[in-house]
């Protein structure tokens, strides 16, 4: 059960986020786009989780783990074909976090659910022996610094948001299937930009 | 003729290894993500208002008829070639035995056959989809639609080489879809004020309506996954 949940958690989560940084990029308050800063900080806090996500699998699949990462896999012996899955399962939670504490930002009243959701994930994993506490940990902790400094970045980003919106309005034609290709990669574990990044700069993943 | 197309077509993919299994890849969820993205297109192109910003430009509201046509004819389109597909039940080819070069392992090739229900060659879904969307980018931009086609002919083509469908069943897919989408191009001008009022109810509740837009075309790029298994959960309960 506590692994059906994970599961659906684990497919579900990117369209969950995408669904909200969609909501916040077209919510209008009095003719005006109100949270169109705050739907980049969403997205890109959950982008730049996940690609720390690659990150540590690459150093773990390359043979040399950072020595506070724990073989996670050894406590499942018998499940080698979701290995990967549940490697990167803690790091899932940091993507959680950054996406909670970027929330927090908006609201507080959703921004604290996000972040009491995150905590029952991370518990989720840890009842279902999905992960080490220390990765759980680590994971929420790299989840929430991520998400913390790009809203305090987010005060210095202004024309990138203004230059993203004025291409918004005058290419939409362009930059919206970009984003929507954008979302459903991530969705689907960043397949096609790490096939682009292998294919443009080499690398055996 | 359908069987001398399929087996020049078969023959040649099967002398790669590789390039057999890339065809596996890419005709699964590739040409399903392409269109999703022309579709998001079709929402956008176009300036607003009544007037185009040059003379022949593309007003926004009729490409969001199209749209909006697209999208609504698609599960009637759907629902239809499933049920022609089980009147008329033609065997695919790779369920043919012996037809077919495959160069890739029995086990894997097994698991491949076991994905697809038997008998229902025809029409082939994927080409009614293609066809339509086609249609629909045609009536607003010709170039576009060139464009979109000539890279959506490749997994149609890949498809019939796999043996996943005979050339018959992808032509008359396309000809349904897009005489489907040259019916909705045609109905444009009597049923423009419904695209008008949609598109006012859209800048009303422009965050919701984005956000349903978004779970539509993600539903879309996974081949409509989400709302088969909401369908076949339902049909369980009833």
């Amino acid at each position: 059960m506590l692994i059906a949940i994970n599961q659906w958690i684990e497919h579900t989560q990117y369209v969950m986020f995408a669904l909200v940084a969609t909501w916040l990029w077209f919510h209008q308050e009095n003719g005006r786009w109100m949270l169109r800063q705050q739907a980049i900080v969403v997205m890109m806090a959950v982008l730049f989780s996940h690609v720390l996500v690659h990150i540590q699998s690459d150093w773990w699949f390359h043979g040399s783990p950072p020595a506070f990462f724990h073989p996670t896999e050894t406590i499942h012996q018998g499940w080698e074909a979701f290995y990967l899955q549940w490697f990167i399962a803690p790091s899932s939670m940091a993507t959680w976090m950054a996406f909670s504490v970027a929330v927090l930002a908006i609201s507080r009243m959703a921004g604290l659910l996000l972040c009491l959701l995150s905590l029952f994930i991370a518990w989720l994993h840890l009842m279902a022996n999905l992960a080490w506490p220390s990765d759980v940990l680590l994971a929420l902790f790299v989840g929430a610094v991520t998400g913390w400094a790009l809203v305090l970045l987010s005060r210095h980003m202004q024309r990138f948001t203004y230059g993203i919106e004025q291409l918004s309005i005058h290419i939409p034609q362009v930059i919206y299937p970009l984003m929507l290709l954008l979302m459903i990669d991530m969705s689907n574990d960043l397949q096609f930009l790490t096939f682009s990044f292998h294919f443009m700069f080499g690398g055996s993943k | 003729m359908d069987t001398l197309i399929l087996l020049w077509l078969n023959q040649h993919l099967a002398s790669s290894q590789t390039y057999f299994y890339f065809s596996l890849v890419a005709t699964d969820r590739m040409p399903w993500i392409i269109m999703s993205l022309v579709l998001c297109w079709l929402w956008f192109v176009g300036s607003p208002g009544l007037l185009p910003k040059r003379p022949g430009g593309i007003l926004n509201l009729h490409a969001r008829y199209m749209a909006i046509g697209a999208i609504m004819s698609m599960p009637v389109l759907f629902i239809g070639s499933q049920l022609m597909q089980r009147a008329i039940e033609r065997p695919r080819p790779l369920h043919v035995e012996g037809l077919l070069t495959i160069p890739v392992p029995p086990q894997l090739w097994q698991e491949v056959m076991a994905s697809f229900p038997p008998a229902t060659a025809f029409p082939s879904d994927h080409a009614i989809v293609i066809g339509l969307l086609l249609s629909c980018v045609w009536r607003i931009s010709r170039l576009m639609s060139m464009a979109v086609g000539s890279i959506l002919f490749i997994p149609l083509v890949l498809r019939i080489a796999l043996g996943f469908h005979w050339p018959s069943d992808v032509l008359a897919g396309l000809m349904i879809g897009g005489i489907s989408g040259m019916m909705i191009a045609l109905s444009m001008p009597y049923q423009l004020t419904t695209a008008q009022r949609i598109n006012r109810w859209l800048q009303c509740h422009p965050d919701w309506m984005h956000v349903g837009l978004f779970l539509f075309l993600y539903d879309f790029s996974q081949k409509f996954s989400w709302l088969f298994s909401i369908g076949d959960q339902l049909l369980s309960w009833l």
